[in-house]
């Protein structure tokens, strides 16, 4: 690890333990003046015109596997991340928000305004997260485990830039995201060479909590329906399987063309310390003029499906959420602790012995791989800045019966600390 | 209550047995199709691939690679789908008329036609006459050498007529089943980057790499497969006594050898062992419990090179066969298979009776073939200059070898 980033963990524990006790009204905003205050974040405000908070985030993984890692030198501790941004408002219709990763040679990340002049009409543009999948839309800290699921990484679409419609109405049971995108999204875009990606992006979500108002333990859940649509072109796609790690397990050698459909639904329920999660998606690609002849074949299909579980087993009690516990550690408590559970499987193609099934580029039917992935983890909350999350990863990938395909079983151990302000 | 039927049992069985008779008669047309058939070479089969446009191109384009597409392939009703088509061959790749390799299996694991997992389609453009390589062969299986199997087809490629190619049987694992009885042995292509005569190479394993490319057990290592070969290179260039016919025939099969070079000489091979450029279209096949290689013969197109071509043509220039020759009973060997090669080639105008059966067989076809890089009086005159081969070429080796005999 280089001296810069000791020096960085150093600093960054030393400010946010000082932030810690200092009174959240320390510095109040004076009128017609500027104001500097620490509670969550450091932030900026100028006479209630102007607010700016800084954010930042330092992640460093250890990992280890049986399996090759794709980034990374296995068991070594690999500050994975430096993320640092800035989000805030400008009066009281405008707000924003600009991340970018230090060291990366695609740095920006959320680079978005968002105009609201009702709650159930907001437009938002800039370059921010495609509105699909529930997983891959929630933020890298509030995850519940080290990885999001392959299911969400390989299939969702990710960032792009763009401009969407939104809001909640319904009394806020109904929440709903619709807008055009640039492209179909950063994870299923090649990092290099010449696979094909979706052109321009139409996608949509519509999320209902339909027991919002009531009294019950219902009143959590949630369910959504999720789409994208994109013209994509004549090539071999860049969405593939890859394992929790990186490593590929079918490099979808397959041509495609026409257009790429993208179908989700998720339903998530959280009464109290325990949550439960689900969803599934499916991408297909059509393969027009694709056979020998030049006639259509059938569309090539990536499906997948996560169901995860958490329970807060510990520091919960009078808790906002889990990663702001009510005792922080050397403050009379020791944090919190949850723990989570995740079973997941990511398909390509045709994995049945049917019909005659190819690894031809121009079969009708693809013999395609999966993966089924069970992730254990436990997460301990030291603060609301400082997390220690411990994964065990059992992947099993393809099966040895279908003998032309790569087929492996592997255990994986990951983990991390963060430090975010 | 239902009365007797008038149609009783036996007329019942025999209504079954003739539906049955009826409803499989296409099923065991289908299955009576042998590689036999396939390599029937009384007729002019016709071979139909299916490639999509873009891949065609993308075959074309790159023509001097080994970029596999996919095709559906087909001869008479039966169809193998998702077969890997490749362009192939060294002198003779071209872009309008390619050489290509069908692997059945490329794609689809364990898919065969007709129990093999390959066939080489040879685009024939380097022989005017298009009958070289197939007369070559015939000759090399009358001399009880094995040789691939091959057959005359027309290929369209999207229905569209590509010209006259040849059906080879690869030189493969169902090729050394047939030949040998088994498979499991090292098989390795000569790999023609430079000339090479027989020179010792070094200690360096790699060095034979560059020379002989591994067909199967590609992934052992190279001390496994080419120490053997190193060796044999090794001993060929040691003094020439009783100890080099020993420790040399133990990596190789010396009377195969010059019983090889002597059908080769008598077709005035310009190509193989003794070729211009050095030794070239050959495979080594080493059997699975010994250090011995033996050659197996590939493409003859430039067989039939000259009439008067002497015996010794260009032996002094190879290595191996020249101290091979050394020997007094291997040179007899060697006059003898020529005798053999020129008597078996005269009797009953055998030689030029199979020019023209295959000439004629093709003739039309050939006609048709617009993408040939000659014209039909080339290749007219090539045809007439291998009849006057076979009737003269015969008398001219015997003359020789009589000579030869005679000086000694």
């Amino acid at each position: 690890m280089k001296c810069i980033d000791v020096a960085a963990i150093v600093l960054l524990v030393a400010m946010p333990a000082t932030a810690q006790e200092a009174p959240a009204d320390a510095a109040a905003p004076r009128d017609g003046g500027w104001s500097v205050r620490w509670d969550d974040h450091p932030e900026v405000e100028w006479s209630g015109r102007l607010r700016v908070e800084f954010r930042a985030r330092l992640q460093g993984d250890s990992r280890a596997s049986r399996a090759a890692v794709e980034r990374g030198d296995g068991d070594r501790f690999d500050v994975g991340r430096r993320r640092i941004g800035v989000d805030g408002a400008i009066g009281r219709a405008v707000d924003f928000q600009i991340e970018g990763e230090i060291e990366k040679t695609n740095p920006w990340r959320d680079v978005y305004a968002n105009y609201r002049p009702l709650r159930g009409a907001q437009v938002q543009a800039g370059q921010f997260k495609i509105p699909f999948g529930l997983e891959e839309t929630t933020s890298g800290g509030n995850l519940d485990f080290i990885y999001r699921s392959i299911v969400s990484t390989r299939l969702a679409p990710g960032r792009d830039g763009g401009v969407m419609l939104h809001g909640r109405v319904a009394r806020r049971t109904v929440g709903y995201e619709m807008g055009v995108f640039a492209h179909d999204g950063d994870n299923a875009r090649p990092k290099g060479g010449t696979r094909v990606f979706g052109g321009r992006t139409l996608a949509g979500r519509v999320t209902v909590e339909p027991f919002r108002h009531s009294k019950s333990t219902m009143s959590h859940v949630e369910v959504g329906v999720a789409f994208t649509r994109s013209p994509l072109p004549e090539g071999f796609p860049a969405v593939r399987g890859k394992s929790v790690l990186g490593v590929s397990f079918f490099d979808s050698d397959v041509w495609v063309e026409g257009n790429r459909r993208r179908d989700g639904v998720h339903v998530r329920w959280r009464p109290g310390p325990f949550s439960v999660a689900s969803e599934y998606i499916r991408v297909s690609d059509d393969r027009r003029g694709q056979s020998q002849e030049g006639t259509n074949l059938p569309p090539f299909l990536a499906r997948g499906w996560y169901v995860s579980g958490t329970w807060v087993v510990a520091g919960a009690a009078g808790a906002a959420s889990a990663d702001q516990p009510a005792r922080p550690l050397f403050q009379g408590g020791f944090g919190s602790i949850q723990v989570a559970m995740r079973l997941e499987r990511l398909s390509f193609g045709n994995v049945a012995e049917t019909d005659s099934p190819s690894t031809s580029p121009r079969a009708d039917v693809v013999l395609g791989n999966r993966e089924i992935a069970m992730t254990t983890g436990a997460t301990w909350h030291l603060n609301r800045w400082i997390t220690l999350e411990g994964n065990v990863i059992r992947e099993r990938i393809g099966g040895a019966t279908v003998g032309s395909v790569p087929h492996l079983r592997v255990w994986s151990r990951l983990i991390r600390f963060q430090l975010a302000i | 209550m239902c009365g007797a039927s008038p149609y009783g049992l036996p007329f019942r069985i025999g209504l079954v047995v003739i539906v049955w008779t009826v409803s499989t008669a296409g099923d065991r047309v289908a299955s009576a199709q042998t590689v036999e058939e396939l390599f029937d070479d009384g007729t002019v089969h016709e071979v139909r691939l299916s490639i999509n446009e873009r891949d065609l191109h993308e075959l074309r384009e790159r023509y001097l690679e080994n970029v596999y597409v996919p095709a559906d392939f087909q001869w008479r009703d039966q169809r193998v789908r998702n077969v890997g088509v490749r362009s192939r061959g060294l002198a003779s790749r071209s872009a309008s008329k390619p050489g290509l390799r069908i692997d059945f299996n490329r794609y689809t694991s364990g898919q065969t036609f007709l129990g093999l997992a390959s066939l080489v389609l040879d685009n024939l453009v380097t022989d005017p006459s298009l009958v070289r390589e197939r007369v070559s062969m015939a000759l090399f299986k009358r001399l009880r050498q094995p040789a691939s199997r091959e057959s005359f087809t027309r290929l369209y490629i999207n229905s569209v007529y590509q010209g006259i190619y040849a059906i080879v049987e690869p030189v493969d694992g169902d090729f050394l089943v047939r030949a040998f009885g088994e498979k499991s042995g090292y098989l390795f292509e000569r790999h023609f980057l430079e000339p090479y005569l027989g020179a010792d190479l070094g200690n360096e394993l790699t060095a034979y790499r560059r020379v002989f490319e591994p067909r199967n057990h590609e992934l052992e290592a190279d001390t496994v497969l080419y120490s053997p070969i190193r060796d044999l290179f090794h001993e060929v260039n040691q003094p020439v006594d009783t100890v080099w016919r020993e420790r040399v025939g133990r990596y190789i099969d010396l009377p195969q050898l010059v019983t090889y070079v002597a059908i080769e000489t008598f077709l005035s091979e310009a190509d193989g062992v003794l070729g211009l450029a050095g030794m070239a279209n050959f495979y080594l096949y080493r059997g699975p419990s010994s250090d011995q290689h033996r050659l197996i013969v590939w493409d003859r197109d430039h067989a039939f090179a000259a009439v008067d071509s002497p015996i010794f043509l260009r032996v002094e220039e190879n290595v191996l066969f020249s101290r091979a020759l050394a020997f007094g009973d291997l040179r007899a060997l060697y006059l003898d298979v020529l005798e053999q090669c020129a008597r078996s080639a005269a009797a009953n105008g055998w030689l030029e009776g199979e020019i023209v059966r295959l000439s004629t067989l093709i003739d039309v076809a050939a006609r048709e073939d617009v993408r040939k890089p000659y014209d039909d009086e080339t290749h007219q005159m090539a045809v007439e200059f291998l009849k006057q081969f076979a009737r003269q070429r015969p008398s001219f080796v015997l003359r020789e070898i009589a000579r030869e005999r005679g000086g000694r």
